[in-house]
């Protein structure tokens, strides 16, 4: 596959803080990618991840430290598969690790 | 008088016993109480935008208020009579994007049609991204390419969710008149909206819910 500046810049809006505004954009993003390129399976994850978190978080009322707590360690998880398709890696072996710890967050956010 | 008591989630607006109100509230005094009991929240937020706030405002606890929505919609079309006749534009359709201003939209075009039954205000709501099936559509409901539309919002911070209504109304071929927002939260929205060329009216800000002045007030009267 070659190289998609895409993916370049999707690097880069995770380099700084997630937003429900960032997260939905991301979604946008990672739909497209999906359609586009040939790791469908793993940009359909990343997009259905983005999109649980944006919808979690919208019309919500939500407190910094809900906040750190519904999106830790999401940006890092996304940003490593990011670097390995990148480098010509599916990166399908960390989609587990991601959902889990999608998961994992809801449930906190949740409760 | 109104003694104003903040609380965590909603200001308390108790009237004084030392002073008599001397005439009846107006359907905006009225919408603003709804806003201060129902949708003002304190503490320190994260918002859509990733902004850190000590303010939160939740409008569709007052826009999805059976009263809220009528008084959203009085006020609503006040403005937006008042302001297409100042600017001299035609509206033919109201809308924004889902979900902040679907209620609002609605409500004023449901207040526009029963205060003249011959009104043609339609109204529509702009999706936050494409149908994924079907004809890929961003907008749905009443509108069309060449109409003249106001975009509606019910909070604006960075005014982000905004600029997407117009530029999925702008892609889809229709004519911004201008934008009304319930809430200015004053915190630079207002002005990149209009840095884009759109006139802004927001119906409250910051300021008239929490009592601080941080920029530009509402700046219409409406009774």
């Amino acid at each position: 596959m070659p190289a998609d500046d895409r993916i370049s810049r999707l690097l880069n809006t995770l380099s700084g803080e997630l937003s429900q505004e960032k997260l939905e954009s991301l979604s946008r993003e990672f739909n497209a990618l999906a359609q586009d390129r040939a790791e469908t399976l793993v940009f359909f994850v990343l997009q259905n991840v983005c999109q649980r978190l944006a919808s979690a978080l919208e019309g919500e009322a939500v407190s910094v430290e809900r906040f750190e707590e519904l999106t830790a360690g999401i940006a890092d998880q996304i940003a490593d598969i990011l670097r390995d398709l990148e480098q010509g890696n599916a990166g399908i072996a960390k989609l587990e690790p991601l959902v889990t710890t999608l998961f994992r967050n809801l449930v906190l956010f949740r409760r | 008088m109104l003694a104003v008591q903040p609380t965590k989630c909603g200001v308390s607006t108790q009237r004084s016993t030392h002073s008599v109100d001397v005439k009846a509230p107006t359907p905006k005094e009225q919408l603003l109480e709804i806003l201060k009991k129902k949708s003002v929240c304190r503490g320190t937020f994260t918002l859509a935008s990733g902004a850190q706030s000590d303010l939160y405002i939740d409008a569709k606890q007052t826009t999805q208020d059976p009263r809220g929505a009528i008084l959203v919609g009085r006020v609503g079309w006040e403005f937006v009579k008042r302001v297409a006749r100042n600017l001299r534009v035609r509206i033919d359709s109201i809308g924004g994007l889902t979900m902040g201003a679907d209620p609002i939209a609605s409500s004023i075009g449901i207040l526009a049609r029963l205060e003249d039954p011959s009104s043609e205000l339609q109204t529509f709501v702009v999706r936050k991204a494409p149908k994924t099936h079907g004809r890929h559509k961003l907008i749905e409901g009443n509108f069309s390419a060449g109409d003249s539309v106001v975009i509606v919002d019910d909070v604006i911070t960075t005014g982000g969710s905004t600029l997407q209504a117009i530029d999925a109304v702008e892609a889809a071929g229709g004519k911004i008149a201008f934008v009304i927002v319930l809430v200015d939260r004053q915190e630079g929205g207002r002005e990149n909206i209009e840095r884009r060329g759109y006139r802004v009216v927001p119906i409250f800000t910051r300021a008239d819910l929490i009592g601080t002045h941080a920029g530009r007030r509402s700046d219409i009267a409406v009774a």
